[in-house]
This record gives structure tokens, C-alpha cells and sequence, in this order.
């Protein structure tokens, strides 16, 4: 690196953590040369124009999401960082082996559940684990899905630690939003840092439609024709809607509502201006609760009544299936790692961060003695509420989760407060702050496994803040993984 | 890509979008013309502006809210104020809901424009840009904002029925607007209808054919303006894209598209209606819309149009409430 033209960031402070691009204070890490010259040569006048100018497009192109609770304040552009996140191709595969291991036994452990149980009739997992976790649904009991596949689309959550270490946070097997920003971020940062970008040797992911689409097909109970393919969503007023409308733009399918759908002769079918029209597939985004009033919650309008008695006659496959949620539960997360051993007899690629379920006594007691340095988080919970982060809280919160605790011990589970990874983001004067962040990758299960390279990284925009969810101020940044020969010039 | 088949919740929504954003662009024009025919007149003539209040219907509404009919208070009302159903900001943001709920449809290139467009607009500080005392640039940039999503729109849109849905709302928007333009002014105008006119009056006449875009082409085909004159170049000539009849045949021929109907033949409610209008349009003249009584002539003609838009809608939007046509599966 040329020492006269460095500028402000070589003063970038990675502080105690492990920093996505610098490797010590001055010291761009190898992989990422060509970045840290980029953006030491543009100096902060050029970076602040350069991320005024992503942000008008991201403003224009109008990708936005809704905070509940907020609806006055209207649509909210997404807080994007025009700093990339680097992932090297070494990383990267390890990260993506994982993730299909994790996958595979994750579809096993739901198909299990719901038929035979061998996993709770071994011990593997107790059965009030399963059966108090909020996703489990008993009307999925015996449901055949085709290919045997209950979750079509994840995006599990992982973190890195201070010794570069990635963990699984979280999985959702539900419905997990945020790939159309990262092909949004892409869109914008190829043209935010254009110079940098065509050396660096970055992954594509613009075909992540094209494999979505593939997966979808590749589901459809229909083999004659073209299935018709329909993503169902609860409306513009969603919090996701813009991806949404996205993805179904971009793979060709129909954008649909619950009210566009009705059940008639035994199928599902859209209303068309020609009419009924059947549908093959549908990509649902409204929760399960919501999919079928007749099956599920009686009062929502959301849905489509009858869908479920179409998919047990085989006539429609849904994306993801109802009833992959009970391992959203936290509580069933911790046993993730024995499900990789118990269904696939392997060692699990990537670890799970170490969770304390308050629902032991033992394990509760020692989250009790300990709340001022764990992480408590409700069971259900997302999107970053219901949390306590314990070395940030006061003694009174404390006081409160620990009540919770006792009244509803199933409610909770501990983990340490690990010391997520950071990566610079630019501030408003131009120079660079380290923030903390997390991933977001999206697998992809039809008949093969796909993972889209890189994922959603998102970062908490305040200084200190572990929050990364973008209803509590998170931003997102464009997450580069690197080609096997990428990186270093 | 689907064949070209909608939702009807889609078809309703792209109808409306167009029919908005049309809605915006004469809005606009209006009010740009008028102002530009303010500074031309020798005083302040408030009927100028209380007329513009009459072409969208919402003088009550007006008044409601209004002490007094002046330039900065119609201005406001007809452009940034939400609280009138027709302004020009709020047919925008109505044109932008009913886009964004089809974002799937539309093109890329057409969301970014409106939802550009709609940013500017919603940002905009009137008071302190000067706008009350010059509007010109501001209306200037908002109709080529328009057209520039009108030529995204032809230049991109697949010619499927979400194109047919577009292009009927549109058409039929612009009809409803040449007819009540030509009504409220010729009820102001009434007096020089059969008379020469005076030189205000000629001003009067010519700022409204602008306000329809179509002066110039006006006076190459007919010569100095009459009221016979306007009478067919506005409602009958089948050359002018704004005339009732031009817009009418070319709403019949998406219309028909949308269901592949031959000419002269129907297969709904709605394409009988329009089908017959138009048939009407074709042999009307002006010596017979004079003999009826142009207020009268206009009045039929609206509650027909009303009529077409009512049978689009229970035959297109909303397929639940009527037998079907078309086979299910």
C-alpha cells in the first residue's frame, strides 16, 4: 500500500474484536488489498458522495420495508452501508457444507416429527421439547410433501466471534425474508463501487430467481406444462412486501393475495380475468397460522380455505410447508447438533452457540446467577425483541427477566454474550466505525441443495449495539465471497 | 411469464394506475394553462379559477375548506392538497399505491419513475420554492415526468392484458376529462358561441384547447377558433388523440383486445356499451349535438361512459359477483 495516499481510514480502530477487513489497526487483511486501497485512495469526500448516490437509488428504486408500530412514518428505506463484507472462498465452503448438513438434518428431524418420531422414541430429544415448542402443529401429523422436502427456503442466522469462528444462531424455516436485498445491495454496489468490484473476483447471485424458480418446479405435484407458480403474500402493507413483489417479478410468478385464491372442484385456483386458473405451487410468505382457516387459526383472512385438504389430495405443494417452524423454537435449536449425529452420523460443521435452557434446573439456576453476562432470549422470539443483552442491562431489568424466568421456564434460554465480529461502516464525517454484524445465507432445497453465496449481512448501525434486525435500526451490506483464485492481485 | 392472464385484483389495480396517473397529467395541464391565461387577462377574474374547481367537481369540497376562491388557494387545492380526492398530489400517491400493489407486473423502469416522481412531489416545499407566485417549472417538470412514464411504459410494457387494462383506463380517463373541460368552459363561454368572439373570449378558447395539449393542431385543420370548430375537433375528429371519439374507439379496440372480440360482435356487458357508443360517436355531427344542446349532449355522453366503466368493473374486477364466461380449468 502506498503510505502517502492513505487517508483517514489506516486511523480505523478494529478495537478487542474480530474485524471483517482489517486484520490490526493500518492492516487491510491480504484478501481484501484491493479494497482497502479503494477506499483509502477515494478519501471520505468521494465515499460520503459515493453513499449518497447508493442511497437515492435504493430511495428510488423504492426498496423499503415497514416497521410495525410505525405505520404513520410509512415505508422506511432499508439503512444500507456501502462498505462491502468479504468472505474469502475457504470460508465461504466450509460455510456452505454446513449449511446443506444442517439443512438435511433439519427436513429429517420435521418429516420425523410428524410421522414416526424415532428421534423422540430414542431419547434423542424429549418429546416436551417438541410438543411445547409453538411451531409444532398437529394438523401436519402424517402429511406427505413432495420429495419429502418441508423446507423449501431457509436462511439460517450466523455470527462470527472474536476469533473469527462462525456459529449458527438461529435457523428459520419458516418464512425468512431478506434475499432481495441482498440482490438489491448487489445491483446498487455494482454500480456504487464499480472499480473495486470487477477486480476483487466476487461471486454472482443474480441467479438466485432462476433457482428459486427451479426449486419451486421442482416440486410441483402437476408434470404436464409449466406449473403455474404463485407467491402469497398478506399485501403492500407487509413489512416484506417489497420482496414480495420482488421475487415474484423476478421469477415469473404471480403476485397473489388470500383473496385471490379460492378452492373449487378440489383445486386451488387464482381469479383471472379468463376466469379460474389452477395453481401448482405456492410460495407462501404469510405465517402458518394464517394459511388455512379451516386448518389453522379460524379467524384469518389471510389465506385460503380448503388449501390443506388440496395438499393432502397431492393437487398443490406449498413453500415452505406448514409445521417447520417447531424447530424455529430455541429451545429445540439447542438440540440441532444430536440431530446432525442422530440422523446423519456426522459431526456438525458448524456449531451451535452454547444455550442454556431455563426449563432445566440446573441450567436455570445458573442463568439466574448469571443474568448480568448472558444473553436471555424468549424461546419464540424474533426480530430481536424480548431479548435482555445481560452486560448491558440494569440491575431492575434483570429483576424483571428473571421473574419471566421462573413464571415460564420453557419461555427462555441462556447463551453467552459472544463477542460478535465487526466490520467498518462509514460514518456521516466521512471516516470509518467499527459495527457489529451477522449473516444471513439462504439454502435453497428442491431436488438438490443450493446455497446462495454470501447472504444478508446485516449490522447494527449504532456504535456498541448488538441489534442487527432492521426493526430496530439494523442496515444491511453487500457480502462479497470471493472466487478460489480471488482476492489477491 | 404467464400468457397474459391477470389477476382481476391486478387488472384493477393497473386500470386505476393509469386512469391516476392520466388524471395527474390534465390536472397539471390545467392548472399550468390557466395560469399561463391569468397573466394574459387585464384583472383579476376569479371565475377563471372557480371554473377549474368545476371541471373536477370539487367546488363543495372547496368551500368547505376554503375562505376565498383565489389563485394561491386553487392552486393548493387542486395540486398538494390530500384532503381533495383529485389533486394532483393526491391522484399521484393513488396512482403510486395501485402501482406498487402490481410492482410485479409493471417494469421495473416504470416503478422507479413514479415512485421517483412521487418522492420529488411529496418533498416539495411550496411556500418556499416560490410556487404560488411561479408554478411554471414546477407543472413543466411534473408533465414531462408523465410523459416520460408514458414513453418507459411503450417503449417496455409487454403487449398482454395488463398493456389492454393500462390503455382503457387510460383512454377512458381521457375522455371523461375533454368532455368535462369542454363543458364547464362552454357554460362560462356560453354567450360566444354563436357570435364573434372578442379578444378575451379567443383567449379563453384557445387556453382551453391548450389545456387539452392541442392548440396548434387546431388551427392548421380548422382556422381561427369557433365554437363549431371545437365542438369537432374535441368530441368527433377522429384524428385528435385528445377527442372523445378518438380516445372512446381507441378504449373498444384494448377492450376488445382483452377477450379477443371482433368488431361489431360482444361478449360481455361492458363491450356491448362502449361498442355502442362508439357506433354512436362515428354518426353524430355537429349540427346535431348544437340541436340537443352541447350541456346536454355532454351530460349523455358522461353517464354512458360512467355506464362502460361500472360494466368493467363487475365484468373484470370483480369476478365473483357475475356468472362467468370463460371455463374455469
Amino acid at each position: 500500500m502506498n503510505s502517502s495516499q492513505a487517508t483517514d481510514i489506516l486511523s480505523y480502530d478494529p478495537g478487542n474484536f474480530y474485524d471483517e477487513l482489517f486484520a490490526a489497526q493500518g492492516s487491510v487483511r491480504p484478501e481484501q488489498a484491493l479494497l482497502g486501497d479503494a477506499l483509502s485512495q477515494m478519501g471520505p469526500p468521494e465515499l460520503l458522495a459515493r453513499q449518497q448516490a447508493a442511497e437515492t437509488a435504493l430511495l428510488r428504486m423504492g426498496i423499503t420495508f415497514q416497521v410495525y408500530g410505525d405505520e404513520g412514518k410509512g415505508e422506511r428505506v432499508f439503512p444500507f452501508d456501502l462498505v462491502p463484507r468479504v468472505i474469502t472462498s475457504p470460508e465461504w465452503n466450509r460455510i456452505e457444507r454446513g449449511l446443506k448438513q444442517r439443512i438435511t438434518a433439519l427436513n429429517l428431524f420435521v418429516d420425523d416429527i410428524y410421522h414416526d418420531k424415532k428421534i423422540l422414541k430414542d431419547k434423542i430429544v424429549p418429546d416436551w421439547v417438541v410438543y411445547s415448542s409453538k411451531g409444532y402443529l398437529e394438523p401436519c401429523e402424517g402429511m406427505n410433501p413432495p420429495l419429502g422436502i418441508w423446507c423449501h427456503i431457509c436462511g439460517s442466522d450466523l455470527i462470527r466471534d472474536e476469533h473469527g469462528d462462525f456459529y449458527v444462531l438461529e435457523d428459520n424455516l419458516r418464512c425468512p425474508s431478506g434475499v432481495s436485498y441482498v440482490l438489491a445491495n448487489r445491483m446498487v454496489m455494482k454500480r456504487t463501487l464499480p472499480e473495486v468490484f470487477a477486480r476483487m473476483n466476487v461471486r454472482p447471485v443474480a441467479d438466485y430467481p432462476d433457482m428459486l424458480l427451479q426449486t419451486l418446479r421442482s416440486v410441483s405435484p402437476h408434470t404436464q406444462g409449466a406449473p403455474r407458480i404463485v407467491v402469497l403474500s398478506p399485501g403492500i402493507y407487509n413489512s416484506a412486501y417489497f420482496e414480495h413483489a420482488f421475487l415474484a417479478q423476478q421469477t415469473g410468478a404471480e403476485l397473489v393475495e388470500g383473496r385471490d385464491l379460492v378452492v373449487s372442484d378440489g383445486f386451488v385456483c387464482m381469479k383471472t380475468t379468463r376466469g379460474l386458473q389452477r395453481v401448482d405451487v405456492i410460495y407462501r410468505r404469510i405465517n402458518d397460522d394464517y394459511l388455512d382457516p379451516r386448518t389453522f387459526r379460524p379467524d384469518s383472512v389471510l389465506g385460503v380455505a380448503g388449501l390443506m385438504e388440496v395438499f393432502k389430495a397431492g393437487r398443490v405443494a406449498i413453500a415452505n410447508m406448514p409445521g417447520p417452524g417447531v424447530a424455529d423454537d430455541k429451545v429445540v435449536y439447542a438440540f440441532v447438533p444430536d440431530m446432525i449425529k442422530y440422523y446423519l452420523d456426522e459431526d456438525p460443521i458448524l456449531p451451535n452457540v452454547p444455550t442454556y435452557l431455563c426449563s432445566r434446573e440446573e441450567e436455570r439456576n445458573h442463568v439466574l446467577q448469571n443474568l448480568d453476562k448472558l444473553v436471555v432470549k424468549e424461546s419464540d422470539g424474533a426480530g430481536g425483541y424480548g431479548m435482555l443483552i445481560g452486560p448491558a442491562s440494569t440491575k431492575a431489568e434483570q429483576d424483571t427477566f428473571a421473574d419471566h424466568i421462573k413464571a415460564n421456564p420453557r419461555g427462555y434460554i441462556a447463551q453467552p454474550t459472544l463477542s460478535l465480529s465487526r466490520s467498518p461502516i462509514l460514518l456521516k464525517d466521512g471516516t470509518l466505525g467499527g459495527r457489529h454484524l451477522d449473516l444471513r445465507p439462504f439454502v435453497l432445497y428442491g431436488k438438490d441443495i443450493k446455497v446462495l453465496p454470501g447472504g444478508l449481512t446485516r449490522v447494527a448501525m449504532r456504535e456498541g449495539s448488538l441489534v442487527v434486525n432492521s426493526s430496530q435500526g439494523g442496515g444491511s451490506k453487500d457480502t462479497w465471497v470471493l472466487n478460489q483464485e480471488g482476492g489477491v492481485s | 411469464m404467464n400468457t397474459g392472464i391477470l389477476l382481476s385484483r391486478v387488472a384493477d389495480s393497473i386500470y386505476w394506475m393509469s386512469r391516476y396517473m392520466e388524471r395527474v397529467e390534465n390536472t397539471v395541464r390545467l392548472m399550468e394553462v390557466n395560469w399561463n391565461l391569468m397573466l394574459d387577462l387585464p384583472q383579476v377574474q376569479t371565475n377563471e379559477w372557480e371554473s377549474l374547481l368545476h371541471v373536477s367537481g370539487d367546488f363543495d369540497l372547496f368551500k368547505s375548506a376554503y375562505d376565498e376562491i383565489n389563485a394561491e388557494n386553487v392552486m393548493r387545492f387542486m395540486t398538494f392538497d390530500l384532503l381533495n380526492p383529485n389533486s394532483m398530489y393526491a391522484c399521484l400517491t393513488a396512482a403510486r399505491e395501485n402501482s406498487r400493489a402490481v410492482r410485479d407486473v409493471i417494469t421495473p423502469d416504470m416503478w422507479v419513475l413514479i415512485n421517483s416522481m412521487y418522492l420529488m412531489v411529496k418533498s416539495y416545499d411550496s411556500n418556499a420554492r416560490g410556487f404560488y407566485t411561479n408554478p411554471f417549472d414546477f407543472y413543466r417538470e411534473i408533465q414531462e415526468n408523465v410523459l416520460h412514464f408514458y414513453g418507459v411504459e411503450h417503449a417496455s410494457t409487454f403487449r398482454g392484458q395488463a398493456w389492454n387494462f393500462n390503455q382503457l383506463g387510460r383512454m377512458l380517463e381521457r375522455a371523461d376529462k375533454t368532455t368535462r373541460i369542454l363543458d364547464v368552459r362552454y357554460f362560462l363561454l356560453l354567450p360566444s358561441l354563436r357570435e364573434v368572439g372578442t379578444a378575451l373570449e379567443d383567449l379563453q378558447w384557445s387556453a382551453m384547447l391548450r389545456s387539452v395539449s392541442s392548440l396548434e393542431p387546431f388551427v392548421k385543420k380548422y382556422g381561427p377558433v369557433s365554437a363549431r370548430g371545437i365542438i369537432e375537433y374535441l368530441l368527433l375528429d377522429p384524428q385528435n388523440p385528445r377527442s372523445l371519439r378518438y380516445c372512446l374507439q381507441h378504449a373498444d379496440q384494448s377492450l376488445r383486445n382483452i377477450n379477443g372480440t371482433p368488431f361489431g360482435t360482444y361478449s360481455n356487458d361492458a363491450e356491448r356499451r362502449l361498442g355502442q357508443l362508439c357506433a354512436d360517436l362515428n354518426y353524430l355531427t355537429v349540427d346535431e349535438i348544437i340541436r340537443i344542446g352541447l350541456h346536454e349532449c355532454l351530460d349523455d355522453l358522461q353517464i354512458r361512459m360512467n355506464r362502460v366503466h361500472t360494466a368493467i368493473s363487475e365484468t373484470y374486477f370483480n369476478p365473483d359477483v357475475q356468472t362467468q364466461n370463460q371455463g374455469g380449468l
